[in-house]
């Protein structure tokens, strides 16, 4: 009777993701204002649902709650799927998948802003220079000294990791404000820089940067009648998934612990025997290896890279989707992704107040949920993102 | 040009970019000291002062005017722009200061960002033509029809440029005096060291909140009236470098602490005004030298000149 | 006094000036193991200041003090607390969003063997060292009232005033230090409360044998009812030293509190 239920559920979660899926997929192709607005509507409508009616609202939140592994496998097949499904679907794939996977991108560098912000409480204002740094820096090896991918993108997170190091080295003792300010500096120096020094192309850039080829096999590749994009969708869900498995380590850790103490009460956490200086240090260089990963991602596939691609906007964009989405939460980060970068590429229509409602969402999410749409939760220790642990739910097996 | 002449030209853009910079300074350093909060979006009400001035320049067609109405005119619009811009600042921090202010600076760092932000890009979006930078009248040249500057030893001084120094100089003194030797000076001083306690000494901190953006941010109009004056020029992003620059000044003169805010304005302008003039490109790397200053400043005297007013309590 | 207790704790003419302010001057007090020791004094005496120095918060203007013949004078809060001073705060310094056993395990920072590889790659090692010291938790929060154990993953701002306190204690007798510090922990407590927190403080030194307890207390009844040997400070001077009767009848002691009229016995 209990793997029947349990069946059961599964089938539930199941159809209940694959009709997001096609919903998704469907608003992708939708190219008519009106009709989008009235998807809006209908978005809108759905949550005053499940304000009315909360008790079947709960019993669908608490079915998600306590079958995590489902919902995060059907996830996962769902997402293998996308690039072989929506050409049939959507006319213009091509584009989405390529927005998917700058979405994917700027997960990683949100989730190493979310380390250093969201976890430790320390502002960084030049998320994109870091970004930047990954990128001119697997584009130079990839292009000059034709090094591998496999070997470019790890070097590049670390050269990101040691120019934090180097700038943060002599200011992170200071105070958050200050902080901001100097990253704020940072910044722009680094901006400044990569537009002035030509033997990194100057305000041109780096142009026909090789693409990873993998034993042979060129990412760029088309496979069968998919688009050219598709390798490297796949490969960036993979890193993707990767970083959040690392960030759900990192949470559900001493680590984690011992950053969200120093945000809360450093000197509670002083008193307790932490070397806060130290994990400060720590903490911004792993945001800025995740960084600097994610921009030598996308230098490797996209081929050009040159300064006006790691302005303070793109900073901005980094910093928007931890604030709004959620500080020191996974989950936040990504939903922060997908409303701002997804949405806004889909309402065209209003690329040019884009820049203003980012101001505004910000003030709004601000006075509103201080800490994201999707503020942390309890620290459960979970060993595993799919929440189970000894094959029962939390560290204890009880609750 | 003689050497001479150069120097006194550059030290007078020095004082010229000073004034402006310490009045978007004093500004910073208020709000912190008061609230315990960054204002980032100060810049931007720099920015709408030399907007609102202009806009009631066209409107109160100050440039068909002449002799004593003129001269009324041109008070009355100085004055306008400042209690106008003085108010944007007061709803500024109703809406969106003051409500993040319970939690640490860097919310309102952020707030007041997105708040800046949005101000800008809707100037932009909805002035007419807003990306494009606006020539700004000339309206103080009437004043002195007949002989526009004198010359000292080579150097030529335009006498509005004089007087609108003069007329920031002004604003300054009478800050200082208002702070310093009146009632509502001390109070404004009283909430900065400790809100809690003043208020428990009757003073009504909202009151002195709000007096306190208003000040603020009409010396910040002020100084935006200045910079069209000065360059004859503005653009709806000419906060946000300014913003920058200002908070820059009042954290290396010491958060909190207005003779700071001061010298640390004239810092940077000196600094400004020397690497445009001998470091090649200088004007556009301006930016960038202004904030190595700030991370020297940081590094090695994290309380900035004259010290910052806080003290950890454990 | 007289004790056969080991001194493993002193202080040698500490000075903490503020500008012009001298709030704390010539103290000299001595910490002997496995004693619960209190100290007394007007608001403003300098009693919290004390603690903050020899936990490295403040650094003394002149002066040193010596943890089993360490000096520790100059090192930082961390450097203080691993070898082996823990305190709580005169306002509890808790991180209320985080959950109450988060609030706890932090006390086992130094204990921590699991760093940062081995997080992402040795689960196992991290998950058990995880699971024991949430069982060290659970046990001392058993002792103060099992009721906490069923919030344990409920942030700690919504506990009770006085199960804050004990999980800020709990924080502290988790680092199994040396010396446990507690700064006015009856604080903000109803007279009913207090009574149970004395409990709470004979529960504590039942379970932590060996372990020095040092209180800071306005709260008479508390010190006299726990406190083994009592020092009492006024304006920044050590006044008296002894025990409670002792120091309760000192001339000196009554003058601060009660003023001059009152001085007789």
């Amino acid at each position: 009777m209990k793997k029947k239920n349990k069946f059961l559920d599964i089938l539930k979660i199941a159809s209940i993701e694959t009709l997001i899926f096609f919903l998704i997929m469907v608003f992708f192709r939708i190219e008519s204002t009106w009709i989008l607005l009235a998807t809006l509507a209908l978005i809108g409508g759905t949550l005053l649902y499940t304000r009315i009616y909360k008790k079947q609202t709960e019993s669908i939140k608490a079915l998600f709650a306590s079958n995590r592994s489902t919902v995060l496998i059907v996830l996962v097949l769902l997402l293998l799927l996308y690039p072989i499904v929506s050409p049939i679907i959507i006319p213009q794939s091509t584009y989405w998948t390529l927005i998917l996977i700058q979405t994917g991108i700027y997960i990683m560098v949100a989730l190493g802003l979310n380390i250093q912000l969201g976890s430790t409480g320390m502002m960084n204002l030049a998320s994109a220079a870091f970004y930047g740094v990954g990128a001119y820096t697997a584009g130079m090896l990839a292009l000059k000294l034709n090094w591998p991918a496999l070997i470019t993108i790890p070097v590049a997170g670390i050269a990101a990791a040691l120019v934090s190091l180097v700038l943060f080295l002599p200011v992170y003792k200071t105070k958050g404000h200050y902080l901001a300010l100097v990253t704020l500096a940072f910044g722009y120096m680094l901006a400044l820089a990569a537009d002035n020094i030509e033997f990194i192309g100057g305000p041109q850039g780096l142009k026909n940067i090789p693409s990873i080829n993998l034993f042979g096999y060129d990412f760029l590749s088309k496979v069968g009648n998919f688009h050219f994009y598709t390798n490297y969708y796949y490969f960036v869900l993979a890193l993707v998934i990767l970083t959040i498995i690392i960030s759900h380590r990192f949470f559900n850790s001493w680590i984690g612990l011992t950053l969200s103490y120093i945000r809360d009460d450093e000197p509670a956490a002083k008193g307790c025997g932490v070397n806060s200086n130290r994990w400060k240090l720590l903490s911004l260089t792993t945001g800025c290896f995740f960084m600097g990963v994610a921009g030598a991602i996308y230098a490797l596939m996209i081929g050009f890279i040159s300064p006006p691609n790691f302005q303070f906007a793109q900073s901005l964009l980094i910093v928007s989707i931890v604030i709004i989405g959620g500080m020191d939460n996974i989950l936040g980060v990504i939903v922060g992704a997908i409303i701002l970068v997804i949405i806004p590429e889909k309402f065209r229509v209003i690329t040019q107040y884009r820049v203003m409602l980012y101001g505004i969402l910000i003030v709004v999410v601000l006075l509103s949920r201080p800490r994201g749409l999707i503020p942390f939760g309890a620290r459960k220790y979970e060993a595993s993102v799919l929440g189970a642990r000894n094959g029962k739910e939390g560290p204890d097996g009880n609750k | 040009m003689t050497s001479t002449s150069v120097v006194f030209q550059i030290l007078f853009n020095g004082l010229m970019l000073g004034i402006q910079y310490s009045l978007i300074a004093v500004g910073f350093t208020l709000f912190f000291g008061v609230l315990d909060v960054i204002h980032f979006a100060h810049g931007d009400v720099f920015m709408i002062g030399a907007f609102s001035s202009m806009v009631l320049i066209t409107l109160f067609r100050l440039q068909t005017a002449s002799g004593v109405s003129y001269i009324i005119l041109l008070i009355l619009i100085f004055i306008l722009s400042m209690v106008l811009v003085g108010g944007f600042g007061v709803l500024f921090e109703r809406i969106a200061v003051k409500p993040v202010s319970k939690g640490s600076p860097v919310m309102s760092l952020l707030a007041t960002l997105g708040l800046g932000i949005a101000i800008r890009e809707a100037v932009r979006i909805f002035f007419p033509r807003g990306s494009e930078s606006k020539r700004f009248p000339e309206i103080l040249s009437k004043l002195f029809s007949g002989k526009e500057a004198i010359k000292l030893g080579g150097t030529i001084f335009r006498f509005e440029n004089l007087l609108i120094l003069i007329i920031g100089v002004i604003a300054i003194f009478l800050l200082g005096l208002y702070v310093n030797k009146t009632k509502m000076g001390l109070a404004i001083r009283a909430t900065a060291q400790n809100g809690e306690v003043a208020e428990m000494m009757g003073v009504n901190k909202n009151r002195i909140i709000d007096i306190t953006f208003f000040i603020g941010s009409a010396l910040a109009a002020l100084a935006g009236i200045m910079n069209g004056i000065y360059y004859n020029s503005i653009i709806f992003d000419m906060g946000a470098i300014a913003g920058v620059i200002g908070f820059s000044a009042a954290v290396v003169g010491g958060l909190g602490n207005i003779y700071g805010a001061i010298a640390g304005g004239f810092l940077f302008a000196f600094v400004e005004s020397f690497s445009a003039a001998f470091i090649p490109r200088g004007s556009e790397f301006m930016d960038v030298i202004a904030f190595a200053v700030v991370i020297l400043f940081l590094i090695f005297k994290p309380s900035g000149i004259l010290g910052e007013k806080v003290y950890e309590r454990v | 006094m007289e004790t056969n207790k080991k001194k493993i704790f002193y202080t040698k003419d500490i000075e903490m000036r503020f500008g012009g302010l001298y709030a704390l001057s010539e103290i000299n007090i001595d910490i002997f193991e496995d004693e619960l020791l209190g100290m007394i004094g007007p608001n403003g005496s300098g009693k919290t200041t004390f603690f903050n120095v020899i936990t490295g918060f403040y650094k003394p203007t002149s002066g040193s003090f010596y943890l089993m013949g360490e000096k520790l004078t100059g090192k930082e809060p961390f450097e203080i607390a691993k070898k082996g001073i823990s305190r709580t705060y005169q306002i509890s310094r808790l991180c209320l969003d985080l959950t109450v056993l988060d609030n706890i395990l932090i006390g086992t920072h130094l204990k921590q063997s699991t760093g940062y590889f081995t997080t992402l790659f040795n689960k196992k090692k991290l998950m058990k060292e995880v699971d024991e010291y949430k069982e060290k938790a659970i046990h001392l929060l058993k002792i103060f009232n099992p009721a906490i154990i069923e919030r344990l993953y409920e942030p700690v701002g919504g506990l009770p005033q006085i199960d804050r306190r004990r999980v800020e204690v709990s924080r502290a007798m988790i680092a199994a230090p040396k010396i446990i510090l507690l700064d006015e922990p009856s604080a903000g407590m109803s007279p009913d409360e207090t009574e149970v927190f004395m409990d709470d403080i004979r529960k504590i030194r039942a379970e932590m044998t060996n372990v020095t307890i040092m209180i800071i207390e306005h709260d008479m009844s508390v010190i006299s009812s726990v406190s083994e040997r009592v020092v009492a400070l006024n304006f920044g001077k050590k006044i008296a030293e002894g025990t409670y009767k002792e120091v309760f009848n000192n001339k000196e002691v009554r003058k601060a509190y009660l003023g001059e009229e009152y001085n007789h016995e």
